[in-house]
């Protein structure tokens, strides 16, 4: 008989909180707690065991990163203790009033790489930290030390991916178009537009995305597509790859700097999970769709028919069932999904490393993960019109993994 | 089940759920997928941060209980009396804006055609 992990449960309750600090930190993982243990307990009523239904009710939760991201959002951040200004703020504005697109300048959420050992990070574990934790911090340099390692790290990390944008920028720029922004609801995150040539205003309600990065008020750039995508029925699109242009109706804005690029890529790998769960009628996989920042840029895939053109592509890969990642034997695996740019017919939308075989269907993709073997969807994206984004699978015979490297 | 529609309407159903009495999440989960028969299957993942978004609004008011079965404490829900003007004003919303689809898809004649 399998019995419970405890640290199993400790360990998704912590990821999915991660975003969080302090109180409101506590309180999540005490209600997390309470909310598993109830899940358990109801998997026991249908008859599992203690061991299966734990693994299932932390399987049934789905990613804990996204948990985290949901969480997040919600709760505003105390104020980042980054230290460094942005350099060059003044030399920026200087160039937004004379460049022909406003910008928008972009961040990531600070909460994500804290490398701050203090009291307020320590008071946030729930049973007290770790008195391993506790032992180094208290050995002369240790804070220093501890702090360096967790700096170094991140900095081999990927960087995270700049999804929020500035939002007096976003404010700035609409007006520029034309747009009328009612001034008093902004500071709450809700957005209420008057397009030029319209009589009615439309709220945009960006608030749970809210959060603060150096003392300025930032939103998702993701809540604000859907939005626009779902609220409005102006024409969307976004130009470019690297610091795109976002067009709303006769409003452009450019997203990110080079200081904080903003790649196109993670927006729609955000956006896709919702649009591929919609679109995949196996809730199996439908249910269980995670994406990652920021993937590796090496070409993975090749065309083998030449009437497959350049352009968006989205792989989903059940990778992570077949091969699970540390945090990913914790929490339970899910489809990854990746965005890819096909340039000359080559497009980065698998782990390079890895051999991989194509399908045709969602269904052929299920079984193979059924099968233990490692297998991969692809589909061609079409983003003409950002309220209408189209995914057209890409059949087996029209492309093929590169050999692993 | 539309990610969208119930994200619009997630709001209504949470408040809505806990108009008859206090709920914890694992109950309101239960309550919602008994009473819309399946058709909404709240996840985890949305339910918490949109109970936590709702008591920031003093909409609801949440409080750590052990229930009758022991183990560890579930957090309560209770609608506040400024929850329940809320949801009265989104009922309304609601039902203006059903009317009004209602009125189209209904087959009633746009004005101006013969």
């Amino acid at each position: 008989m399998k019995v419970l992990r405890p640290n199993a449960t400790e360990q998704y309750i912590r990821q999915a909180t991660r975003g969080l600090s302090g109180q409101a930190r506590r309180d999540a993982q005490t209600e997390l707690r309470g909310a598993i243990e109830d899940k358990i307990w109801r998997f026991t009523l249908l008859g599992l065991d203690a061991g299966a239904a734990q693994s299932a009710a932390l399987r049934d939760l789905g990613s804990p990163h996204a948990v985290a991201q949901g969480l997040t959002r919600v709760h505003t951040l105390p104020k980042a203790a980054l230290g460094a200004v942005l350099a060059g703020v003044a030399c920026l504005l200087g160039v937004q009033a004379l460049a022909a697109v406003p910008v928008v300048r972009a961040g990531s959420n600070p909460q994500l790489r804290r490398c701050t050992f203090d009291d307020a990070y320590l008071s946030s574990f729930p049973e007290g930290a770790p008195s391993s934790l506790r032992a180094k911090l208290a050995e002369a340099g240790g804070r220093a030390l501890l702090e360096a390692k967790c700096r170094n790290f991140w900095a081999e990390a990927p960087a995270p991916a700049n999804q929020y944008l500035r939002l007096s920028d976003v404010v700035q720029a609409l007006k520029l178009a034309q747009v009328q922004v009612d001034p008093e609801t902004v500071s709450q995150g809700i957005l209420s537009l008057t397009f030029p040539g319209q009589s009615y205003s439309r709220p945009l309600d960006v608030s749970s995305s809210k959060i603060r990065i150096e003392d300025e008020d930032y939103v998702g750039v993701v809540e604000l597509l859907q939005n626009l995508r779902f609220n409005t029925d102006l024409p969307l699109r976004l130009i470019g790859q690297v610091n795109p242009v976002l067009e709303v109706g006769p409003a452009r804005l450019q997203l990110g700097t080079a200081e904080y690029p903003v790649d196109v890529i993670n927006i729609y790998s955000e956006i896709l999970v919702g649009v591929l769960g919609n679109e995949i009628l196996n809730s199996q996989i439908g249910n269980h769709i995670g994406w990652e920042s920021n993937p590796s840029a090496q070409p993975s895939v090749q065309r083998t028919d030449t009437s497959l053109e350049d352009g968006l592509y989205v792989s989903l890969s059940n990778e992570l069932f077949i091969r699970p990642t540390e945090a990913v034997a914790i929490s339970g695996p899910y489809y990854l999904e990746r965005t890819g740019v096909m340039r000359s017919g080559t497009v980065p939308l698998s782990d390079p490393a890895v051999q991989i075989a194509v399908v045709d269907t969602s269904d052929q993709l299920s079984a193979a993960t059924s099968q233990k073997k490692m297998a991969v969807l692809v589909y061609k994206l079409d983003t003409s019109d950002l309220r209408n984004l189209k995914l057209t699978p890409v059949p087996a015979s029209q492309i093929k993994v590169l050999p692993a490297r | 089940m539309d990610a969208q529609q119930l994200k619009g309407h997630l709001d209504l159903l949470l408040l809505a759920s806990l108009e008859h009495g206090s709920r914890y999440g694992g109950q309101i989960i239960a309550d919602v997928q008994a009473a819309t028969g399946g058709y909404f299957h709240l996840r985890e993942g949305t339910l918490y941060p949109a109970l936590h978004r709702l008591e920031k609004a003093g909409w609801i008011a949440g409080e750590f209980q052990v229930l009758p079965r022991g183990g560890s404490p579930v957090k309560v829900y209770t609608l506040t009396p400024g929850g329940q003007e809320e949801l009265k004003a989104q009922r309304e919303r609601y039902e203006r804006f059903n009317s009004a689809v209602r009125g189209i898809i209904g087959g009633r004649m746009v004005r101006g055609q013969a």
